[in-house]
């Protein structure tokens, strides 16, 4: 391990836009539960090759992060160490490149592996994509090679670690990173006004989570809030879904990659707070400002946007009978606007689902399956269309 | 002694995740033996908990002792989740509470 990791993968939480920003990145937190979940959406859809899709993001996006994470003064040596040290750190597992010269890298834990073991168990294909696309940005970044990495064993299917081979005879290029506008994550200018439970400090949540050590232990993993964690940038889950839909609209599957989108947020925003609501965290932070039913929705809020889901906040909130929210810089809408420029329809896809699944686990009723579809979340006005804020509607099903 | 009991927990790590509610007046010696076999326990950094890593799984609990959340590692054993049971005072033959 290097000796500076503390300086060097040190959060900064840039508080006013609620981002959290490691190594020069902005970072999202997010769960197995919806990690899988999109993973899975983006790469079994038949119409697009959803994999090379998730590896060649992730290769981009995580060469540039290694790029922000190396110093000046890192040799060869010091910059596979870095490359490691932030893949553990960010929690995706244990990386090891000892054998590096034998074309081999071999992972010892996995995040995926563990989202995919807890979701889709009986998955009979490798799993690890992004980590396919972390070493391939890995070979970039610390010696310029252009290189193919196959994971040819898997752990969720066999074995204890999963091995990745690299193939050094490449010719295609990396995909390239042009940003077409390079300024509108700053906060925007709203009008909205947030209502405020009379019991959840917000403030107090937010900063007790930023505090939290929330950063890959021995084996590379985040077990924390009875779910794992993994701090990914918000640039790969952006590209992803920004060219999954594109492709798939190609296909003339668009208004379906959206709707898959949507859902696995929904899924992520029950199971992911459902886990955290049971957690020994959430017992001590949050369940002594619970007083009502209704603080539970913005005690989530709070945690959400410490997670850097997005500065979202509630603008009305009737109980079972409909909530709205707004976001004056939602990471999606942010991405939308710096690699496409605005677009025609609501992109904040994540968050859509997420204001539906909270709705479903907070008064939704039956087993968590029986609850899906009693809520209907929209976006009515998003940023990426170049509204001045985005604002969300969850509504009971008839 | 009032006995050990257990709830599940939903949406987890892994879907065998419990909760278990010790006897408030043995929960740190309980504590205490988990450490000499697991390893050591350690207060949370910046949370009022109580948490012990080892290979098996993770256990967590507020600083009372109780109730103690065991969060399941892919690499725990039969012999680990037997050996944390007969520390708790917990039989495979008690009922598991579930919750809604």
């Amino acid at each position: 391990m290097i000796t500076d990791t503390a300086e060097r993968f040190s959060l900064r939480f840039d508080a006013d836009n609620y981002r959290r920003i490691i190594a020069g990145k902005e970072v999202i937190l997010h769960c197995h539960h919806y990690n899988s979940r999109i993973q899975r959406t983006i790469e079994f859809a038949e119409a697009v090759d959803g994999r090379s899709m998730v590896i060649e993001c992730a290769e981009a996006v995580f060469r540039e992060h290694l790029e922000l994470a190396f110093i000046p003064e890192d040799d060869e040596s010091t910059r596979w160490q870095v490359a490691t040290d932030l893949y553990s750190h960010l929690g995706y597992g244990s990386l090891d490149f000892a054998r590096v010269q034998d074309d081999l890298v071999t992972a010892s834990s996995s995040h995926f592996v563990e989202g995919w073991r807890a979701g889709f168990p009986d998955c009979d294909r490798p799993v690890c994509s992004v980590t396919s696309g972390y070493i391939q940005a890995t070979f970039l970044a610390v010696t310029g090679e252009l290189v193919t990495v196959q994971e040819e064993c898997c752990a969720l299917q066999q074995g204890s670690e999963c091995r990745f081979r690299v193939d050094r005879n490449r010719a295609t290029p990396s995909i390239s990173l042009e940003r077409v506008d390079t300024t509108n994550t700053e906060l925007s200018s709203t009008e909205m006004k947030a209502v405020d439970s009379n019991n959840v400090n917000a403030q107090e949540i937010i900063e007790a989570l930023v505090a939290m050590p929330i950063h890959g232990g021995e084996d590379g993993l985040i077990p924390s809030f009875n779910v794992y964690l993994a701090s990914t940038p918000a640039d790969l889950y952006n590209l992803m879904c920004i060219r999954f839909i594109e492709e798939m609209t190609a296909k003339g599957l668009g208004e379906l990659a959206r709707e898959q989108l949507v859902y696995d947020a929904e899924t992520c925003g029950m199971n992911t707070f459902r886990g955290i609501m049971a957690s020994t965290e959430w017992d001590a932070l949050v369940a002594p400002m619970i007083q009502e039913d209704r603080d539970t929705l913005f005690a989530i809020i709070a945690v959400s946007n410490a997670l850097g889901w997005g500065n979202w906040h509630v603008s009305s909130y009737d109980n079972e009978d409909g909530l709205a929210l707004f976001s004056p810089n939602a990471y999606e809408a942010s991405g939308v606007l710096t690699w496409r420029g605005r677009v025609a329809e609501p992109c904040c896809l994540m968050l859509t689902g997420v204001g539906a699944g909270l709705m479903q686990l907070i008064h939704g009723a039956g087993t968590l399956e029986e609850r899906f579809g009693q809520y209907q979340s929209s976006e009515l006005q998003c940023r990426g269309q170049g509204d001045a804020c985005c604002t969300f509607e969850v509504e009971c099903s008839d | 002694m009032s006995r050990t009991r257990r709830e599940q927990v939903h949406s987890c790590i892994h879907p065998d995740t419990y909760r278990y509610f010790l006897d408030h007046f043995r929960a740190d010696a309980l504590w205490d033996e988990c450490g000499k076999v697991f390893g050591p326990w350690e207060q949370h950094p910046t949370l009022p908990i109580r948490e012990l890593h080892c290979k098996a799984f993770v256990l967590r609990a507020p600083d009372s002792g109780t109730p103690v959340t065991l969060l399941r590692k892919t690499a725990c054993s039969h012999d680990e989740l037997d050996r944390f049971h007969s520390i708790v005072g917990w039989l495979e033959t008690q009922e598991t509470e579930i919750l809604p």
